[in-house]
This record gives C-alpha cells, structure tokens and sequence, in this order.
C-alpha cells in the first residue's frame, strides 16, 4: 500500500481538504460582494465556476505533487503536534483506501437514484395529446428548441424533468386534477427551462462531483447552491415566458398546498424554503441566494482547512514549490489550532456530519435558524426495516423427502396430461388369479367402465348381478367387478377440448367465460387439462395447474379474427387421435369434454377417406377408454340483446340438433358419454363431473385376441337407467394393448405386479436394484397388503416397438413410491437405463425389482413407475396401490 | 396481498386514475407503446388477476378500472427497499419544481396573503 501512486493520490486527496475549504471560501466572499449586482443567473454560473474549481484542484495537484511520500524523521514540527509520524505513515494509504470506499458506496447510490428516476419515467403514462400541444406552445415562448414530451406519473407530488436526449416532463397526477390548468401551463414553463437549459446534463456532472469529492462538505454545500440557483433561474424564465408573477406563485403555492403528507423522511431540499422562493419573485429587489452553509458543515469545513493546513505545510516544507503558496494556509491553520479547545464539542458533531454527510439534510438552514442541523438520517435503519416482507405461505412447503423426479427425467416427462395419472383412479383389481400361477404374456383383462344414470343422477349401489356384458354380441363371463362411489374428487381424469374451429365468436367467448366459472369452482385436486385447437392445437393448462389458473388459461384466450377460417375435419381427428395417443397411457376411463361446432357422426362424413379416418378415430378412442362428452357451442348463447351484452342463456338445451337426430351425440353414444339435452353448458360440464363420481369397472377375459375391433355392450337389470360404457376395445395381444391404440403403440408397459417371492439376478444400477427374471419366473402376490420385511418386489413389462425396429433406443424407468393419502413422495429410485435388459430383436422387456419396504412405515402407498423411451418423445405411467403392515403383525 | 405493481403495470393505473374506467384499446392507444394490442390485453387481464385491476364485463368490450387507489399503489412503490433507499439520491437527479422542505401551514399562509397583498396592489395600480 505505499505504492508510489497511492502515495501520491492519498496526498492529492489530504490536500483537496485546505483546497476545497480555500475555493468555498473566496466563492463565499465573492458572492456576498457580487450579491447586489448578479442575477440568479450569474449567481448560477459562480456557484458552477467553484465547484468546477474544486474538481479541477486535484488534478492540478496530482500533476503538480512530486512523486513518493514522506517518512517520519523528515516530518516539520507542525505534522508532529497534529499527529505522531507513525499516524502519518497510515493516515495516507488508509485515506485512499477510505475515499476508495466512499466513491464506491456514493456510486451506488447515485446508480441506485438514476434506477429509480428511470422507473418514474416508465411508470408514467402520456398525457392527453391536448395536454402536449399546449407544451409545445409554451416550448416556442420558452425558446426550448429541443422535443419535449409530457408523462403523468402518479409517484411524484411536484412536476420535473427526467433524462437528457430525450428529456420528458413528469407531471403529477394530483397536479393535473388539482391545479387550474392556466397554472399548470406555468409549471410547465419552469421545467421547460430546465430542458432549454440542460441543466439535466449539468446535474448529472454536478453528481459525479458530488460522488468524487464526497468527503469535503464544501463540495456539497456548493452543489446545494447550484441546484437552488437552478430553481430560481427557471422561476425567472417561467415567469417571463407567461408575463404573469401571479399565476406562476400562485401554482407554486398551490402545489405545496395539495401535497399529501409525506410518507417518508423529507427529501431533498431545491430551491430553497418556498417562502423565499415566493417573496423572491413577487419582489424582484429582494436579494437572494445569500444562504450560509449550516454550523456543523461550517465547523467541518473550518477543521478540514485545519487538517488540509497541516497537510499543506507538511508538504510544503519538502516542496520549496509550493512553500509560498501554502504560507497563509500555515497561519491560518495556527489560529484555528488555537481555538480548537473551544471547538471541541461541535468537532464531535462535525466528524459525525463529515462521515454521514447526507446531501438530503437541508444544506441551508434558514439564515440564523437557532436549530442545529437535523441528524443524519440512518440508512442501516433504512435497510433493516426495509426487508421485503416473506411471501405468504400459499403452499405447504414440501416435506423433506418430497423430492421431484431427478431433474433429467423430469424434463422429459412433463407433458400436458402427465399429472392425470397421478390423481387416484378406481382401483380396478383383477379377479384374484391363482396366487401361484405364472402371468402369461398374452393374459389380457379387458376393463370397461360404466356410468349408470337413473332418472335423477347416477345410480350406486349396483352389484355385479345388474350387470350384463356383450362382446360383438356374445355375453361374457365378468372376471372383475368394481364400484366406485368416491366422495372425493372425480375419478376419471377430464381433459377439455375446446375446438373452435367454425365456432361464432360470441358463442366462443360466452362458452370460454362459462366454462371458466366451472373450472374456477372444482376441486383443486380434479385432475382437469385443457387444450385448445385455433390456429394450432395447444395445451393451455394441464392436470397439475390449478383451478384458477385453468380458468385464467381460458378466458385469457384471443378471441378469434375470424372463426370460420379452419375448418377441416381432418385436423380435428387429428387432434383427437392425438389426445387418445396420450390418454391411452393412462389407466382406466378418461372424460374428453368436446366443445365444438357440430360434428358429424363417424363414418357418415360424405367422404371415404375422411370417413375411414373417423371410424379409426372412434376406435383409438374406445381403445384408449375415453369416453366422449360432446357439447356444441353453436346454440350455447342468445343473440345479442339491445345492449350489446353477451347472455348465456341458462336452462336452454345445448344439444337442440341432438333431438333432430342429429349428429354430434353420436360419438357420445358411442364411446361412453352423453351430450346433455336440455341444459346450459355450466349444467352440462357440471353434471358430467359429478356423474363421474360413481362408476363400476367390470372386466372380462377375452375369449380371443385377434387383434381386431370388437363391439362391446353393457346392460344394465334396472328400468329406464341410461349405461354409459364404451362401445368398443381392441382385442390386440401386445402388452396392455387395450389401453394403447394401435397407432401410438410405439410404447407400452404392462400393468404392475407385485410380489413377495426373491427374484434371481440381482444387479444394482444406482439406487434402483434391477432384477431380471431371465432364469428365475416371477410369482405374482394374491394380495396387495405386505409386511416391511424388505421382500416386497415388482414386476412390469415393457413393450417399445423401437426395440423390435432394431432401433438404438434406450429405455429408462424411473419408479417412486408416494403415501396415498397425502401424496408425499417416500423415495424415489432415481432413473435406470434397461439397455443391458433389452434382449435384441425382443420388443419386450420383463423388468423386475425390489421395493424397499424396509423403509416404509405402515400405511397405504401408491407406486408410481414413469417408463421413457429416448428413441421417440414418448413416455408411460403406470400406478399400483398398495398396504404395508407392520411385520409383526402379519 | 400487497403486490407492487411493475412499471408497466404503473403506467396502465396512471392512465386509468387519470381518465377513469377505459377499454384494452384506449389504454393501448394512449399508452402508444411499441408492444402489440395483444400484450396490452394480456397485461391488463393479469393485472386483474393480481386484483389490481377490475373488471366490468358486462359491455361488449371489458371495462376495466383501478382497483386500488393511487395512494395504495403509492405507498407500495414507498414501502420497497429500492425506493427508501434511493429516493434522497433520485430526488436529487431530477429537477423538482417544488422545494422539498415543506413549507408551514404558517409560511403557506404568509405566502397566500402576500399573494393576495400583490395582487390587490396590481389592481390599485393598473399598467
């Protein structure tokens, strides 16, 4: 730290202490002789002449000062009684290190100011053109040739001027609604000045000034000068644009007479008290500008030109140079020595003001004002009350374990409808097959879900005796049974398709506004999606968002330019093969809301090809175990009243073509939904909600599977009950082939098996212990309550058609265990590559591991297994539920 | 709930304190910012998701209106830690027309009757 440079900028900076003190000095005296013959005009320039000065003395001194620095044995006697040697030798490089700091933290500051002044700029808003014309008015008479442009902010309480290229005039709002505008013409004139002026500019330099220099209260007390100066000089100018004293006081008085009360501490002071400020203007021989600076800067300044004296004699004494110039600082500094006692207790005031020196206190006290300047205002304070208040709990902070999915796996996986399938579906448990017996590959349990509705909603409470089931006409034996009667949220996972294809767009924004009042009020765990064909088929919210985001995600939909642009059948099959494709990798049934124009029945299309593709369509769909709700939007509202409002018209049927034999309710009837005759769309899409409620999962063994499309039918031993079932499945041998339509079956995965039986081959592939059944053959459990002994395993298989491609795919999975009823993850196993059990040219992958139910405590869980083949964007989720109970009790 | 408003947001509360209930396209068009009518509409329907804005919906075209009032979001600006600790230094980088020590109600009365004193004494004596 005793570089030559540090040495000579530490005495360039003790020295600017005498040299500030000497410029503010005889800047004072020249103004009180000059203080009847200058106007605030020239006053102005004085006061910006000596601050010029002050920046201009270090440099002069750094160019003048001889290099290196001064060592204790050669120190003059004076430096010996202001301080020991030693103090001397530190006092240099730790006033660099002090001013370094200081210019650090000042400009911060002054980057903080510009930040927020920038913000008041983009907070504004234009005024009314009327409004810029009159400023363009008043910019002629004020000579301002430069554009100007005039913002209303609501954050300030006083008119003023922002940015220099491209200068604006901020005008409070309270101003405009409170100040005749004749008045406000006037404001405008006086910061109108300023741009002329470009006292902007000139401030901006004034403030890095202000931030070099920030350690002499001289530099600042000057700098307060110019800004009061700046203001009287705009007051003249804005008086002689309007010719009228009056107005112009008046609209200052009247400024200062609507402020709010301050929130905060008082701000800067420009200008001078108004009182001033005012007589000033109405009595133009009243001198001004004569203001002293405050006691405690007076006294700092005073010790400072004694330091700075110190400095300048110590120096002197090696430097012949500037011995002369330095003489009457020397004597000066004697005679202050002198006093000093006296001084004393302001010199505590006046260290503490130097180190704090806040350009906010009022640099000018009123002239013999017998308080002492206010104290420094406390910014540490400012920081700690300040602290941004902790965001509202809105949700439960996860518990410690409850982990996402490693990331990776996790940024493929998310996907519209993947939250669907981590809601609870209706355990839909296949008869009990013989706990012994071996699964078979082609063992295929064909579920078919059933709503039945009575006259007055759905009916429970049926047995499997009510039921009878037809596969392409021929009763079927059922080898499963289920009813589900949740009281909690729905069962089947509901995604909305809103086409708007060919759609009104009164209809579409009465069915969208509709539509959002349903969704804002279900249940937050309802696993509802939402996506949207327009110009392209988007998902706009999925299964995890909540309800209030979903109905956000509608109504924030533009409207359409012109609905009737689109419209070919064939995208909207498209669409609808494409949320099979995605439906299918979830179990059991699913609810599509199809919220078209008319739609006509598959395989009626007045064209083969399209005609082909619907039949398809409809079958992907049966497959898939989607029931269709279609809802047709055309006759959703009531035209237009005389007012031009939009009246959903409540209680009146949707489905009017329906009665005509008509044509969207076909793909209703034939999967397994309804279309809702004689209601409004908000009844319609909450019935079909609650309907959704009950349900019974009845599954058969398939005599054969000939991988062809087979009719299904459901009836029902009850009167006048409506059965809603799909109509149809693929009897395909692929694995979990009836839930997977043939065209997206590049990936399928079995359901989950569990077992209790040690499989053999184990190998560890990270956290997730891969078994492999190669050799050993896996016992399916007869139960799904197992103790935590730790011999608790499952079993899976994967079908990727990649494989068989002979594509070089890999296939990862990924498996967690949840608690059931809360939904906290208990562990993850963390992604594993099945590459090493891929059996080439096999498309299946059998796959087995072990739970770690070791670490379970009793309870019901849900095992969720994610299988994702890298080869195709394509992933499958698979969910089993399942007890453990504690080992002892078993 | 005390969501301070973005600057953004800001400048569309302004306008609409200003002029008072308005559509998407007024508040566009008096804005006249480089962004589409689009964003415009999308910011004011997030704002009215924040509560910051209100929503008549019963016109053909929503109405919307400030939902809190000008000393609220002000107060929110204030309370920001940017704002308390840079005011003094921003205050002193704009050019005021107004002297920030606050006059008394004692000095505003000294200034209105010296106002009222000058403007009689220029009616005694016209030019």
């Amino acid at each position: 730290m005793n570089a030559a440079w540090v040495q000579q900028l530490g005495w360039t900076l003790l020295h600017f202490l005498w040299q500030g003190s000497a410029i503010a000095l005889v800047w004072a005296l020249l103004r009180a002789f000059l203080r009847r013959s200058l106007s605030a005009q020239g006053r102005y320039l004085l006061a910006c002449l000596a601050l010029s000065a002050m920046v201009a003395a270090p440099l002069v001194t750094w160019v003048v000062l001889p290099p290196g620095g001064l060592t204790g044995h050669s120190l003059p006697p004076l430096a010996h009684w202001t301080l020991p040697a030693s103090a001397w030798q530190r006092l240099v490089p730790a006033s660099v290190a002090g001013w370094v700091a200081g210019v650090a933290a000042f400009s911060i500051r002054l980057v903080g100011g510009w930040r927020l002044v920038s913000r008041l700029r983009r907070t504004a808003c234009p005024a009314e053109p009327e409004w810029q014309k009159k400023l363009e008015e008043i910019a002629i008479r004020v000579k301002a040739s430069r554009p100007v442009r005039l913002l209303v902010s609501s954050l300030i309480d006083v008119p003023m001027v922002i940015g220099w290229l491209r200068p604006a005039i901020l005008i409070p709002l309270g101003a405009l609604t409170g100040l005749p505008a004749e008045q406000v013409y006037a404001l405008v004139a006086h910061e109108l000045a300023h741009v002329r002026r470009y006292d902007y500019l000139a401030n901006i330099l004034q403030s890095f000034a202000e931030t070099l220099l920030f350690y002499h209260p001289a530099v600042w007390w000057i700098s307060g000068e110019i800004r009061n100066e700046r203001e009287l000089c705009c007051d003249d100018a804005a008086v002689a644009a309007s010719g009228d004293v009056l107005t112009y006081a008046r609209a200052l008085a009247q400024l200062e007479a609507i402020q709010p009360p301050r929130l905060g501490p008082a701000m800067a002071a420009n200008g001078g008290s108004l009182l001033h400020r005012i007589r000033r203007l109405l009595d133009p021989a009243q001198p001004g500008g004569a203001s002293l600076p405050g006691p405690g800067a007076a006294v700092a300044m005073a010790l400072l030109w004694l330091a700075g004296a110190s400095v300048a004699v110590l120096h002197a004494s090696q430097t012949p140079r500037l011995r002369h110039i330095v003489s009457a600082a020397r004597a000066l500094a004697t005679a202050t020595a002198q006093v000093a006692p006296q001084l004393t207790r302001p010199a505590v005031e006046m260290a503490r003001n130097t180190l704090l020196y806040d350009p906010l206190l009022p640099a000018n006290p009123p002239p013999h004002s017998p308080k002492p300047a206010p104290p420094p205002r406390e910014w540490h304070g400012d920081l700690t009350i300040a602290a941004p208040p902790r965001a509202k709990k809105a949700i439960p902070p996860p518990a410690p374990d409850d982990l996402p999915l490693p990331a990776p796996v996790y940024a493929k996986l998310i996907s519209p409808f993947r939250d669907l399938g981590a809601v609870p579906l209706p355990s839909a448990s296949p008869a009990d097959p013989e706990p012994a017996a071996i699964i078979p590959a082609t063992t295929q349990l064909v579920q078919v879900q059933v709503m039945v509705r009575g006259r007055n909603g759905p009916l429970a409470g049926l047995t499997q005796k009510d039921f009878q089931l037809f596969d392409n006409g021929k009763e079927q034996k059922l080898g499963a049974f289920t009813a589900a009667a949740a009281a909690g949220p729905v069962t089947a996972p509901t995604v909305i398709f809103f086409d708007r294809y060919g759609i009104g767009i009164l209809d579409d924004i009465a069915a969208r506004q509709t539509l959002a009042e349903v969704l804002r009020n279900l249940p937050a765990d309802e696993p509802v999606a939402v996506c949207v064909l327009d110009t392209d088929f988007h998902v706009v919210s999925e299964a995890i968002d909540s309800p209030a985001k979903r109905a956000k995600a509608l109504t924030d939909l533009w409207p359409l330019q012109d609905a009737s642009a689109i419209d070919h059948p064939s995208t909207q099959l498209n669409v609808l093969d494409l949320i099979a494709g995605q439906l299918a990798k979830l179990e059991g049934r699913k609810n599509l809301i199809w919220i078209a124009r008319e739609f006509a029945p598959a395989g009626e299309m007045q064209d083969a090809q399209l005609d082909a593709h619907s039949v398809r369509t409809l079958h992907a769909l049966n497959a898939a175990n989607v029931a269709i709700f279609p809802i047709d939007m055309q006759r959703v509202i009531s035209p237009l009243n005389s007012a031009g409002r939009i009246i959903p018209r409540p209680g009146t049927p949707v489905e009017t073509a329906a009665q005509s034999g008509s044509d969207f309710q076909d793909w209703a009837r034939r999967t397994a939904g309804y279309s809702g005759f004689h209601m409004d769309l908000r009844t319609v899409v909450q019935r079909i909600f609650e309907d959704s409620r009950t349900s019974y999962t009845l599954g058969f063994y398939p005599a054969a599977l000939d991988g062809s499309y087979h009719n299904l039918t459901v009836k029902v031993a009850r009167r006048g009950a409506e059965v809603l079932s799909r109509q149809g499945y693929l009897a395909s041998a692929g694995p979990a082939a009836q839930s997977v339509s043939e065209r997206e079956a590049a990936l399928s995965v079995s359901g989950i098996t569990f077992s209790t039986t040690a499989v053999h081959d184990q190998r560890s592939q990270g956290d997730l212990q891969v078994l492999t059944t190669e050799q050993g053959q896996f016992i399916p459990a007869g139960d799904d309550r197992f103790d935590n002994s730790g011999r608790l395993f499952f079993y899976t298989e994967i079908y990727a058609r990649s494989l068989a491609e002979k594509k070089n795919s890999v296939i990862a999975l990924v498996y967690r265990v949840l608690d059931k009823s809360t939904g906290a993850q208990k562990y993850t196993s963390g992604e594993a590559g099945l590459r090493e059990y891929i059996r080439f040219g096999s498309p299946v992958i059998p796959f087995a591991t072990r739970i770690r139910s070791e670490i379970l405590k009793p309870g019901s869980y849900r095992l969720e297994m994610t299988v994702h083949d890298t080869a195709a964007p394509d992933y499958v989720v698979r969910t089993a539920d399942f007890d453990i109970a504690d080992k002892h009790h078993d | 709930m005390s969501h301070v408003p973005s600057d953004a947001e800001f400048g569309i509360l302004t306008y609409l304190w200003r002029t008072g209930p308005s559509t998407v396209r007024d508040v566009h068009e008096a804005l006249a910012k480089s962004t589409g009518y689009t964003s415009t509409l999308k910011q004011m329907q997030v704002m009215h998701e924040k509560g910051l804005l209100k929503r008549e919906e019963s016109a053909r075209s929503h109405v919307y209106a400030p939902a809190i009032s000008k000393e609220e979001a002000q107060a929110r600006f204030a309370g920001e830690l940017m704002h308390r600790v840079f005011e003094g230094s921003a205050q002193s980088l704009v050019m005021g027309a107004l002297t920030a020590q606050r006059a008394s109600s004692k000095d505003l009365d000294e200034i209105r009757r010296m106002l009222d004193e000058f403007q009689a004494k220029k009616k005694r004596k016209p030019r």
